[in-house]
């Protein structure tokens, strides 16, 4: 089930709130964590029972852990898991690409298990491994209630599509949390930022992308091309961070707070600032649990460059099973690199404006590696760019597609600035003392969102999720 | 206080909405988007772990979603509003008008319907006699380009010479384009609908009689009588510009014909016979443009009461339907064939009902998309 759906909005979430607040409070994540797994089983019934073993693995795995800590036990029982962890993503996710390059490699013709990717196995398996690290660390205390465990891994906010919560982050709340109005209204604020995000936004301009990127070469142009690219940019960016904003602001109403998964990327100044701001709780995630633990930057500069190598190839990988992702992390595993040996100092002494456009061409860049599977068709598009291929600089079909898109294109640009939400603190100012006008006139621009996003939900012709898959 | 207000007026909308989506009646059928609409999937445990159970019950959420029309009427405001220049592939026109587009041409099979018919041009001139003429009528988005959006990437232009230099020595190509394009600024098309109106059709008429070194039937030889002013076509369905003002689809009856009182019309798949061109009982309903000629058969054979031993053959699409309204008053007898429905040997028939012309008759985007040519050259 994805926020972004009718049967969400109007049968799912009301039934999962009113059932969650009508309970006692003892009986609040036992609510929570069934109407998780309703919503999981709405998109992938079957494996629902691969989520669920994941849960008990690691649920006992911590236990041991912390049973027999200090001894080897608890290390075997660590490794355990991690192990089994990678071992579920390598079988689900990783299959068929590892037979497809195996077979390849040895001149082989073995068979594709072919098996449906599971929704947010990348999310949940890195969740729960964080779980066992951090209760061996010390850093979390074991869980010994199986439904509050339960509750941790498949709270239906973060399930499919993340942000990846650590679990020191939400220990606590998972036992002791109180809702309030305050948060509530929050929550609800912050979802439907979220959902404009995504309906109005990543959807709208997804389509830019689509006919773009399935154009042929009779129809691109130049200007066509980087067009299509920006416009995916941009759809990547408001599909993945609103879905987040939807995950934070649905916690909220939980009485949950999660940490920040996004931060106005595309203002970095730097490819490394851009990773700072981006997917911030995968990159916690890889630093807390890869490049810290091998070293990190405390075993001299050659060493550390090592790490970031090992990071950025995971982070590719990450994304999806296809040679174009880990091309895609080595790509910024060199810039990454390059910035730390000399060329983020030299970005520092320059003009901001040097810096933001370097770091918005890297990662348009990067965006068309990620973009097509197909390695050969992710070179033809960037030779367009490049004006390759003997086509045209502009066409009807790209200056139709610049003047029918411009309106978006300016609240696309705004929108992944911080310039909107200071407006609103400004206008916010200038009420303070009207009291009712400040009030009316924030709950009627939220509702007015809502409603325009459900009208273009009832017309949802295109409605692709980006993340579901990763 | 504060918080509460938001938290009130979200319950409202959620909870709000769910009811009167779980009031509201299941509808079957949606008319201004043409098609049926999703129903309640019957719960099963199989269909629920195959993964069929919870897309179905998405989809009917969606179709059934209490008063669907207007949401998507306020979308298609906010695009409006957004400055789009196109919609559900039409454009928004100047004009207010919805103008299909016609942007991706399938030039290889454009090029081997050519083929097809000038095969089938060149054997029924030696078999049967009979000489073939071709009309492909330009889409909307050609004639009418001066009312699109600022660089409507529209390039059918080149196909029709194309295809006057493809037929050229096996068929009479009809280009009617000129006369279109003289009228443009006229209601020669339908403002919601991608098909011509009969006005339209009639400026194609006389164009087609002038190329044929026929005299032009003035319009004191038809009895214009309107027969529609709600009619919403099908392009306003894709665009849903619900704000569109309605069609008006009006008969031209040829007036010679009318007074032999000797018209008969039948239709050989349901074997039923009429008196007239029209079948009122579809401006009742949504798909008000099967007015003409009860919509598509894969044989029409239209007896004029005429005497002259003229017997026209047309090969065609929806375009001919209205088109047959002025045929009616030059033949003895009109046979319309629809290669979508209509699966015979096309020349034997031709030989078999003594055909004396034949005329191809397609909309020009259908024609670059139509799969069944084919069959006409068997």
């Amino acid at each position: 089930m994805v926020f972004s759906s009718l049967s969400f909005l109007f049968m799912f979430l009301p039934a999962a709130l009113l059932l969650y607040f009508l309970s006692p409070r003892r009986l609040r994540n036992l609510v929570l964590f069934i109407s998780s797994l309703v919503f999981y089983a709405w998109g992938e019934p079957v494996y629902i029972a691969l989520i669920l073993f994941s849960t008990v693995m690691d649920y006992v795995l911590g236990i041991l852990v912390d049973k027999y800590r200090g001894t080897a036990k608890s290390k075997y029982a660590l490794i355990f898991s991690v192990a089994a962890n990678i071992c579920l993503l390598g079988v689900f996710k990783y299959a068929d690409f590892i037979a497809v390059n195996i077979g390849a490699l040895f001149g082989l013709d073995i068979p594709l298990p072919n098996l449906p990717l599971p929704i947010g196995i990348s999310f949940y398996t890195f969740q729960t491994m964080s779980y066992t690290i951090d209760v061996y660390r010390g850093s979390a205390k074991v869980q010994k209630n199986f439904i509050t465990y339960g509750t941790y891994v498949a709270m239906f906010p973060q399930l499919t599509a993340g942000p990846i919560i650590r679990y020191q982050t939400v220990a606590e709340q998972l036992e002791s949390r109180r809702e309030d109005a305050g948060q509530f209204a929050q929550g609800i604020q912050r979802f439907t930022a979220g959902l404009g995000k995504k309906v109005l936004l990543a959807n709208n301009i997804g389509m830019l992308w689509s006919q773009m990127s399935s154009m042929g070469a009779e129809n691109m142009s130049v200007l066509g091309a980087w067009l299509g690219i920006t416009a995916f940019a941009f759809q990547i960016y408001f599909d993945f961070s609103g879905y987040s904003d939807m995950a934070i602001g649905l916690a909220k109403m939980f009485g949950f707070t999660f940490l920040e998964n996004f931060d106005y990327p595309y203002i970095s100044k730097s490819v490394t600032e851009f990773w700072r701001r981006w997917h911030i709780s995968l990159g916690t995630w890889f630093r807390e649990y890869v490049y810290i633990p091998l070293g990190g930057n405390r075993k001299g500069l050659p060493r550390q460059l090592v790490n970031i190598a090992a990071v950025w190839l995971l982070t590719g990988i990450w994304h999806g099973a296809s040679w174009n992702f880990a091309v895609w992390g080595a790509y910024f595993m060199v810039l990454l690199i390059l910035e730390k040996l000399f060329l983020y100092d030299l970005l520092q002494r320059s003009h901001n404006a040097a810096g933001r456009i370097y770091t918005l061409l890297a990662v348009l860049l990067g965006w068309v590696i990620f973009a097509f599977d197909d390695f050969s068709m992710g070179i033809r598009y960037f030779m367009w760019m490049l004006g390759g291929g003997g086509i045209p600089f502009a066409n009807s079909h790209a200056l139709f597609a610049l003047s029918s898109n411009a309106v978006m294109f300016i609240f696309l640009i705004l929108a992944s600035t911080p310039a909107p939400a200071r407006w609103a603190k400004a206008v916010m100012e200038k009420l303070r003392g009207h009291t009712i006008l400040s009030v009316t006139l924030t709950n009627a621009t939220v509702a007015a969102m809502f409603l325009l996003c459900v009208a273009y939900l009832v017309d949802s012709t295109y409605n692709p999720f980006l993340y579901f898959r990763f | 206080m504060k918080p509460k207000i938001t938290v009130f007026i979200f319950a409202v909308m959620l909870l709000g909405i769910a009811a009167i989506n779980l009031a509201s009646p299941v509808r079957g059928f949606s008319e201004n988007e043409n098609r049926y609409l999703a129903q309640l999937p019957a719960f099963s445990w199989d269909t629920l772990f195959a993964g069929r159970y919870t897309p179905a019950l998405d989809d009917f959420v969606i179709d059934q979603f209490a008063f669907r029309d207007s949401w998507v009427g306020v979308k298609t405001m906010a695009e409006r509003l957004l400055l789009k220049g196109s919609s559900g592939g039409a454009y928004f026109a100047s004009d207010g008008s919805v103008i299909e587009m016609f942007t991706h041409i399938d030039r290889d099979r454009f090029s081997r319907n050519l083929t097809h018919i000038r095969d089938f041009a060149l054997r029924a001139l030696e078999e049967t006699g009979a000489e073939t003429t071709v009309m492909l009528v330009p889409t909307q988005s050609m004639v009418r380009r001066h009312v699109l959006p600022l660089f409507a990437p529209e390039n059918g232009n080149a196909l029709l010479g194309e295809a006057a230099a493809a037929l050229e020595g096996a068929a009479n190509f009809i280009d009617i384009s000129p006369s279109l394009n003289q009228h443009r600024d006229e209601y020669i098309f339908y403002k919601t609908d991608h098909h011509w109106t009969s006005l339209g059709a009639y400026y194609a008429y006389n164009s087609m009689r002038g190329q044929q070194g026929q005299p032009i039937r003035g319009i004191e030889q038809f009895r214009l009588q309107v027969l529609s002013t709600r009619f919403y076509g099908t392009t306003w369905s894709k665009a849903s510009l619900y704000s569109a003002p309605p069609d008006v689809i009006t008969a031209y009856i040829t007036r010679e014909t009318e007074g032999l009182g000797a018209l008969r019309v039948e239709y050989s798949d349901n074997g039923h016979i009429s008196g007239s061109l029209y079948e009122p009982s579809f401006l009742a309903a949504k798909d008000k443009y099967s007015v003409f000629l009860n919509g598509n058969h894969p044989i029409v054979r239209i007896g004029t009461g005429l005497e002259n031993g003229r017997r026209l053959m047309v090969i065609k699409d929806s375009f001919a339907n209205s088109f047959a309204q002025f045929l009616a008053a030059d033949y003895e007898e009109v046979i319309l064939l629809d290669p979508r429905y209509y699966r015979g040997q096309y020349i034997d028939f031709a030989r078999e009902n003594d055909i004396t012309d034949i005329l191809v008759l397609y909309g020009l985007k259908g024609f670059t998309e139509d799969a069944n040519l084919y069959f006409i050259t068997t």
